[in-house]
């Protein structure tokens, strides 16, 4: 055994722990582990000694029970100081309740089956915000959302379902996943988080939970309800004009003629950062298309109008269609390559998966894809 | 375990008694604690004050079977402590700094590294070392697996380790 591969198992002697038969014969015998565990010793000796010379005997003395009472006496002195007549604010109560009732009913038939539940995270180290949306009902389909995002020094993959719901309070079972290898394409998702254990948080709105990310830091979990599911469930926000810069393509559907090519609905990719953000789509027996915001060799160029983007190759017309518009620039370029396979520039992928990414052109020209 | 629930169950039912059993117990270790997250003598009583104050007035969170009182407390003491800060950074203050004279009482070398390590380090380090708390415990504190607890308590007294070995052993001596 090596003196690195001990190492930790020096910390955990100091805490107590049992250790392996082959570590602590190696700490036995090497000077340089014996060292370790003596500065591991004299340190925590000396944070005590800190701690004896820290800790002072006075301590203020809590109010407990006038705290309890005080919560008490406003009901009471509310009762004899009251100022109109005891049946004016008998009704008064009586027509809070009812309006509040009315509410709670509009809530509950808009909700159809529970309100929906926005959920923020925000993303260490810089504070970035994501969301997505989850139903607070059994409906499998719509009630657990699963997040993944690169652009850190690794991947986050965040699983978030709901479990129960007691009023305001919601139950969520929650898996994360940090690594700081990029995890290749061919691996989904929830393949990632099958070995993490989930871990229960109690969200309500207004307050916050932590969730800590062994590798990356605290995710702070905020939530907050709606009567309805958003058209993108992970940016309920967006509006209908695109932003600068923004190429975003939402359940797309490509058109040659009069045949449809492919139906990729209930998706959506989105790249809100860079001038020259390109749309590719790749589908299974039909190859990739690239559909960039800027001219690039080989391109031909289509015509973008709202939602839909209208270009001719190969003799044939072409229209994608999507459910929201794409971008501000009334111009793409588009390429199409037939025999082109996923699995030889992606690692993990799979030829036979439909998919589609919006992605800086120069990186998705690269031979090696990286997600 | 079974004292714990009995403690909570009475504390639930506001008796104030038993209450004030368990902040004599805890609340003078809690504010040490707090002080050395906080940086700050004064924030960390005004904290760990709010953090009892809370419990007595809606005393939930607490379950027997997933730890001991003491690791809710110091978790509930903690999740003040990241709140307190938050506000702090909301406010765009500068970093709190204790009075010469306070810091001259316990200046030490491991003293002076542990304050410049990570919060959560200095959270792990101290609940375990000084604190005692268990892998478990820690676990429940700081609302991780216990198989992680290791792995840091270990990244944290490295840390420790190579400020100490750097040291001049004439310091060592004054720690």
């Amino acid at each position: 055994m090596k003196c690195e591969e001990a190492a930790e198992l020096v910390s955990a002697l100091c805490d107590g722990e049992t250790i392996t038969r082959e570590a602590a014969k190696h700490i036995g015998e090497c000077e340089a582990c014996r060292a370790r565990l003596n500065a591991y010793s004299a340190v925590g000796a000396e944070l005590r000694r800190l701690a004896s010379l820290e800790e002072r005997g006075e301590l203020k003395a809590g109010s407990w029970e006038k705290e309890q009472r005080v919560r008490l006496n406003w009901w009471q002195k509310g009762r004899t100081t009251m100022r109109i007549p005891r049946f004016a604010f008998a009704l008064m109560l009586g027509m809070i309740l009812l309006l509040s009732g009315g509410l709670v009913l509009v809530r509950a038939r808009t909700g159809m089956g529970g309100p929906v539940l926005v959920l923020t995270y925000k993303i260490p180290p810089d504070g970035r915000a994501a969301r997505c949306t989850i139903t607070t009902d059994a409906n499998p389909r719509t009630n657990h959302c699963n997040y993944s995002t690169g652009g850190l020094s690794g991947v986050l993959t965040v699983n978030i379902r709901f479990v129960s719901k007691e009023g305001e309070r919601t139950e969520l079972g929650v898996k994360t996943r940090y690594e700081t290898q990029a995890r290749s394409l061919g691996v989904s998702n929830t393949d990632s988080l099958k070995e993490v254990p989930e871990e229960m948080v109690w969200l309500e709105p207004g307050s916050k939970q932590e969730i800590s990310v062994p590798g990356l830091g605290e995710v702070e979990l905020t939530g907050e309800y709606l009567d309805h599911v958003p058209a993108l469930r992970f940016r309920p926000e967006e509006p209908l004009d695109p932003r600068k810069n923004e190429f975003r393509i939402v359940s797309p559907v490509l058109i040659r003629g009069k045949e449809v090519v492919f139906n990729l609905g209930g998706s959506d990719s989105t790249d809100s950062g860079d001038p020259d953000a390109t749309l590719m789509i790749y589908f299974p027996g039909e190859g990739r298309y690239l559909i960039s915001t800027v001219p690039f060799d080989g391109a031909v160029e289509g015509n973008v109008e709202l939602g839909q983007i209208k270009f001719s190759l190969e003799g044939q017309g072409y229209a994608l269609l999507t459910a929201m518009p794409t971008t501000r620039s009334e111009h793409v370029w588009v390429t199409h390559e037939p025999r082109y396979k996923l699995s030889e520039h992606m690692e993990g992928a799979s030829d036979g998966r439909a998919m589609f990414m919006v992605r800086r052109l120069s990186r998705l020209l690269e031979d090696q894809i990286h997600h | 375990m079974a004292d714990d629930r009995e403690l909570w169950e009475r504390i639930c039912r506001g008796d104030a008694r038993a209450f004030d059993a368990l902040y004599r117990t805890h609340a003078p270790k809690l504010v040490v604690f707090l002080r050395k997250v906080l940086g700050s003598r004064q924030a960390a009583e005004d904290v760990m004050q709010e953090t009892f104050t809370q419990i007595w007035r809606h005393p939930n969170g607490f379950e027997p079977e997933r730890g001991t009182l003491r690791a809710y407390l110091f978790g509930a003491g903690r999740n003040r402590a990241a709140e307190w800060w938050r506000k702090q950074d909301a406010r765009s203050t500068a970093v709190w700094n204790e009075p010469a004279e306070c810091k001259a009482e316990t200046a030490s070398l491991v003293g002076d590294a542990f304050a410049r390590l990570p919060e959560e380090q200095r959270t792990l380090i101290w609940l375990r070392e000084v604190e005692g708390q268990s892998y478990a415990e820690l676990a429940e504190i700081l609302e991780i697996p216990v198989g992680t607890v290791r792995s840091r308590l270990f990244a944290a007294r490295e840390e420790l380790r190579r400020v100490w070995q750097a040291a001049p052993e004439e310091k060592k001596g004054d720690a």
